[in-house]
């Protein structure tokens, strides 16, 4: 018989599982609005450029301390919504017709629990089609959940892609 | 068709005089591997910037045309370019993007190499080599190496200087991009890279000079930027402020340095007037006062430094050293500065690496402003590359079929006037270096395939 404890965290796991597939049935219907609100207004959403640095890096600054950084998404709720009305334009080629994607969303573990936010690690694999252009994005996921049990924002999100080099321009998000 | 040959293998491919350039430039795999040796080798490459080596031992690897290179800075200071390839059995030697070492060690059979690339140390050496191994001719192979304004160029084969080679673009880079006077560049941490599925040449001379493709490739962010975009006021200025730099309407022009002459470089967007200072002054007002003081110091130190112009030049936006070299966001005192390389990877298919570089003296609220704005529009994941990779990669598949292949690309905009454009005297009398072309114009491209043609010819 497991402990309560055990099938809190269980249900737990499953209802933040639950939420993250319902994001990605989202983005693969290209419901962009109902993705939008599936983010905090005060969301980061980060996906930082990461390369194999031997020893001690150069002291060119930036990136760690506070300073300014270069990364491959580094947006809050406003640049996500404009983003999301460059496609609502209907001018973007990259989205003309829209790419298909199917995404699948695994490996999902409730890492920290606290008060009304969730750490929770996932990875995806988001396979992308357009026209005869066919491409994977492979990642992992750290996100920062508030609220309750069905009832989820996504506070913080980071990402980490697998392959240093990207098979496309990004049009998509993860 | 005639068949791509070493001797001329440019022959019937580029007709400069019609303004046709055959599919086969673009697409042919003789052609390709011809250009490595005779473009790519004899070019000064862009290949890293001195803040990215600032100590010995800090080095990041790079690649000059498909080679793979280590740059690195030596114990005395010195930067040098060298092969990332073993002497012994062609193993690479260093295998990180970038860091600190004391020495590269092949994995193989431990041949080691110093940060000036001599060989240093071979495994055995008096045992199995019998004292006949010269170590002094068996160090890494080095490039030349020289530096413009931090920038670090490397090459091969070199015809001249690299401050030759640049020529009149000096005047353009120490103005708008290297910019001696603001502290100059520093460049973040942090290289993206994504692949374009297309031949190199085609990104190289869309960003040095084409200024015919923006509004309607990046319709979307034209439609967005239009309506004030509420929701990232980061991005766009407020109406009000469009309204104005349209009635101030800057001239906007495009220099090409190298004209007829020597290696080809470009800047586009050339804007001279006061609208876009003042598009800059509305922005920084977001930012705050020191930013606005930052925009207005900048403008002071600028005046000085082209108060004989008459041209009275504000920016550029974007740009391209020959070969594959470009740059954007100079246009905008709070536009990050995205460092470009188009690294070839076969005819099809290009690898593009960014960097963001920045100011140096600028205040920290508009660098992080800065770096956030090059990110959001021109980078792989931004507003307006994939609009570009979409183009590209259509344009690719049709070049790849038998029928496609009989029709050339028109490269033919303007030639008939290219001898004496409307108002050029005035340009040209402006005090601005170089040939000075409309903002719409195919010179420039035309000037990169005359210099790419006269590199293939020579065996």
């Amino acid at each position: 018989m497991p402990s309560a404890e055990a099938l809190d965290r269980l249900a737990l796991t499953q209802d933040v599982a639950d939420f993250l597939y319902l994001e990605a049935e989202l983005l693969d219907q290209h419901r962009f609005h109902e993705w939008l609100d599936l983010f905090a207004d005060d969301v980061r959403y980060v996906a930082p450029i990461h390369e194999s640095v031997q020893g001690q890096p150069a002291a060119n600054g930036g990136g760690d301390h506070g300073g300014p950084a270069y990364h491959l998404f580094n947006e809050d709720k406003g640049s996500l919504q404009m983003r999301v009305k460059r496609l609502d334009t209907g001018l973007a080629h990259v989205e003309t017709p829209p790419s298909v994607t199917q995404r699948v969303i695994s490996n999902v573990r409730v890492l920290h629990a606290q008060d009304d936010e969730v750490e929770v690690g996932s990875t995806f694999w988001v396979y992308q089609v357009h026209d005869v252009d066919e491409v994977y994005f492979i990642g992992r996921r750290e996100d920062r959940l508030r609220g309750t049990l069905s009832n989820w924002k996504i506070a913080h999100r980071t990402i980490h892609m697998a392959r240093p080099v990207l098979p496309r321009a990004v049009s998509i998000f993860f | 068709m005639a068949i791509v040959t070493a001797s001329d293998p440019v022959a019937g491919l580029v007709d400069l005089e019609r303004g046709y350039i055959d599919n086969r430039v673009f697409a042919d795999a003789e052609v390709y591997r011809l250009e490595l040796e005779r473009v790519f080798a004899r070019s000064w490459l862009f290949v890293g910037h001195e803040t990215m080596v600032p100590e010995p031992g800090n080095y990041l690897v790079n690649f000059m045309g498909e080679d793979a290179v280590i740059v690195v800075r030596d114990q005395a200071g010195k930067v040098h370019v060298l092969l990332n390839k073993c002497r012994h059995r062609g193993n690479k030697v260093c295998l990180f993007d970038r860091g600190t070492s004391r020495n590269f060690t092949c994995s193989y059979h431990g041949w080691s190499y110093g940060l000036d690339g001599s060989l240093i140390g071979v495994p055995m050496l008096d045992d199995v080599y019998y004292g006949r191994l010269d170590k002094a001719s068996h160090g890494l192979a080095e490039a030349k190496v020289a530096t413009y304004g931090g920038l670090i160029f490397a090459c091969w084969e070199p015809d001249e200087s690299l401050d030759e080679f640049l020529g009149d673009m000096r005047w353009y880079l120490d103005r708008f991009l290297t910019v001696p006077h603001l502290g100059g560049l520093e460049v973040l941490p942090g290289r993206e890279r994504y692949l374009m599925p297309v031949n190199w040449k085609l990104l190289a001379e869309n960003f040095g000079s084409d200024e015919y493709h923006f509004p309607v490739t990046h319709a979307s962010v034209l439609k967005l930027l239009a309506a004030g975009n509420q929701d990232d006021q980061r991005i766009a200025s407020a109406p009000s402020v469009q309204q104005q730099a349209q009635a101030e309407k800057d001239i906007a022009l495009g220099a090409v340095a190298g004209y007829s002459r020597g290696a080809v470089h470009a800047a586009g967007e050339l804007k001279l007037g006061v609208a876009s200072y003042h598009q800059d002054l509305s922005q920084a007002e977001r930012l705050g006062p020191e930013a606005v003081e930052w925009v207005k110091e900048r403008h002071r130190r600028l005046g000085e430094l082209i108060k004989d112009c008459e041209g009275q030049p504000y920016s550029y936006h974007n740009g391209n050293i020959f070969p594959n070299f470009s740059t954007i966001g100079t246009g905008s005192a709070l536009y990050g500065r995205g460092l470009i390389s188009w690294h070839p990877k076969g005819p099809y298919r290009t690898e593009v690496w960014q960097w963001c570089a920045l100011e140096k003296d600028a205040p920290m609220v508009v660098k992080k402003h800065a770096a956030f704005v090059l990110m959001e529009r021109q980078s792989g994941g931004g507003l307006v590359a994939p609009d570009d990779y979409e183009n590209f990669h259509r344009i690719g598949d049709n070049l790849k079929t038998p029928i496609s292949q009989r029709y050339a690309f028109n490269y033919s905009m303007g030639i008939d006037v290219e001898d004496g454009y409307p108002d050029q005297g005035q340009w040209q009398a402006g005090g601005l270096p170089g040939y000075i072309t409309p903002e719409i114009s195919e010179v420039a491209q035309r000037q990169f395939y005359r210099h790419w043609c006269e590199l293939m010819r020579r065996g």
